[in-house]
């Protein structure tokens, strides 16, 4: 239970930042602050579920990161150049892994507080 | 159970709140920049029906303005400098009539070609000014476009797809008629190399005609000067 209580924490903390601090992103990037908020979301569900799991690994989990993000921002800015808006590609990707992941984390979950 | 995945999921996690509240605080913004599509129906109306109310308030002031001459004239019929001011102002209250010209002015008929900007096609409010200022030149003494009189406060100015004069909006044909020499008027329009040649060259539909008479009406807007006054009479130099 203590995880999630950090996980969230920290999620709220990371608002908290957000909402208080000058930063304001351009118009022409909200696409890809968008694709980078999925890749992320995406990352760290895929992490507690690999935690959970037990085969956690740290090199999996930045490289993983990384690259998702840097293909993703390729893609958006593949698709800006050719007038295709690419990034859909990129966002219904991350938009079924984080399903995935929500459905694996939810099913270990169940099996770890009502054990069959 | 391994906890290394802890420290890794909690800085993305941070990341996402980061990145997620800058996110909505950045579309709020667009948001409150970009008027929303569905306003601008409710625009239209609010400026179809301000623009009744002011064609309405027009009519009312000329009546009014026609009024004040019956009774000013009744009181001190031919005041010198009341004379001389009405023709300082362009005599810019009541109706002209005299010998001039109309000039007809259409949009291409011709079909554009492939790749054709369209812009070149229609009539813009730069051609209307250059016809007016080739009027002038020629000694024009009072010009109305469509229904508005020019005045020394007229403009003619671009406002997205329709062409305002003073500050009403215009629509094609667009017909000019000025007072003046109609001859002189003529000749200088058509000019080699004139404003009507250059108009032509694009397809723009000029018509010029002589006429016996022309009226100008009255200049509908206001008069009223906020910054100009009259200077004092005498001035040492």
């Amino acid at each position: 239970m203590k995880e999630i209580l950090l996980i969230v924490g920290a999620l709220a903390i990371g608002l908290l930042i957000g909402a208080f601090t000058p930063l304001s992103i351009p118009a022409a990037w909200s696409k890809y602050v968008a694709v980078a908020i999925l890749a992320a979301l995406d990352t760290g569900l895929g992490g507690i579920r690999s935690g959970m799991e037990n085969r956690f690994d740290l090199s999996v989990f930045i490289s993983g990161f990384s690259a998702n993000t840097l293909l993703a921002a390729g893609l958006t800015f593949l698709g800006d150049k050719l007038g295709i808006d690419l990034y859909l590609a990129a966002i219904v990707v991350f938009g079924v892994r984080i399903f995935e992941n929500l459905a694996k984390i939810r099913r270990l979950l169940l099996s770890r507080f009502w054990a069959t | 159970m391994n906890k290394a995945w802890q420290l890794p999921v909690t800085a993305i996690s941070l990341t996402i709140g980061v990145l997620l509240a800058t996110q909505f605080k950045s579309q709020a913004d667009f948001a409150k920049q970009n008027l929303p599509s569905r306003r601008v129906e409710d625009l239209v109306l609010m400026l179809n029906q301000s623009e009744k109310q002011k064609d309405d308030l027009g009519k009312e002031v000329s009546q009014l303005r026609a009024r004040l001459e019956d009774l000013e004239s009744d009181r001190r019929p031919a005041r010198a400098t009341d004379a001389a001011a009405a023709a300082a102002d362009d005599n810019r209250g009541v109706d002209l009539v005299g010998p001039g010209v109309e000039v007809l002015i259409k949009d291409s008929a011709k079909p554009l070609a492939k790749g054709e900007d369209p812009n070149i096609a229609i009539v813009h409010n730069d051609d209307l000014l250059r016809l007016v200022n080739e009027l002038r030149t020629a000694g024009a003494e009072a010009i109305v476009i469509n229904d508005q009189r020019m005045v020394e406060s007229s403009e003619v100015t671009c406002a997205g797809t329709t062409i305002l004069v003073n500050k009403s909006r215009i629509a094609p044909p667009f017909v000019i008629r000025a007072i003046g020499d109609p001859d002189t008027m003529v000749n200088a329009l058509k000019m080699r190399g004139g404003i009507v040649e250059y108009l032509q060259f694009y397809g723009i539909q000029v018509n010029i005609s002589k006429k016996s008479e022309v009226l100008v009406p009255a200049f509908s807007g206001s008069t009223l000067r906020k910054f100009a006054k009259p200077a004092p009479a005498k001035v040492e130099s």
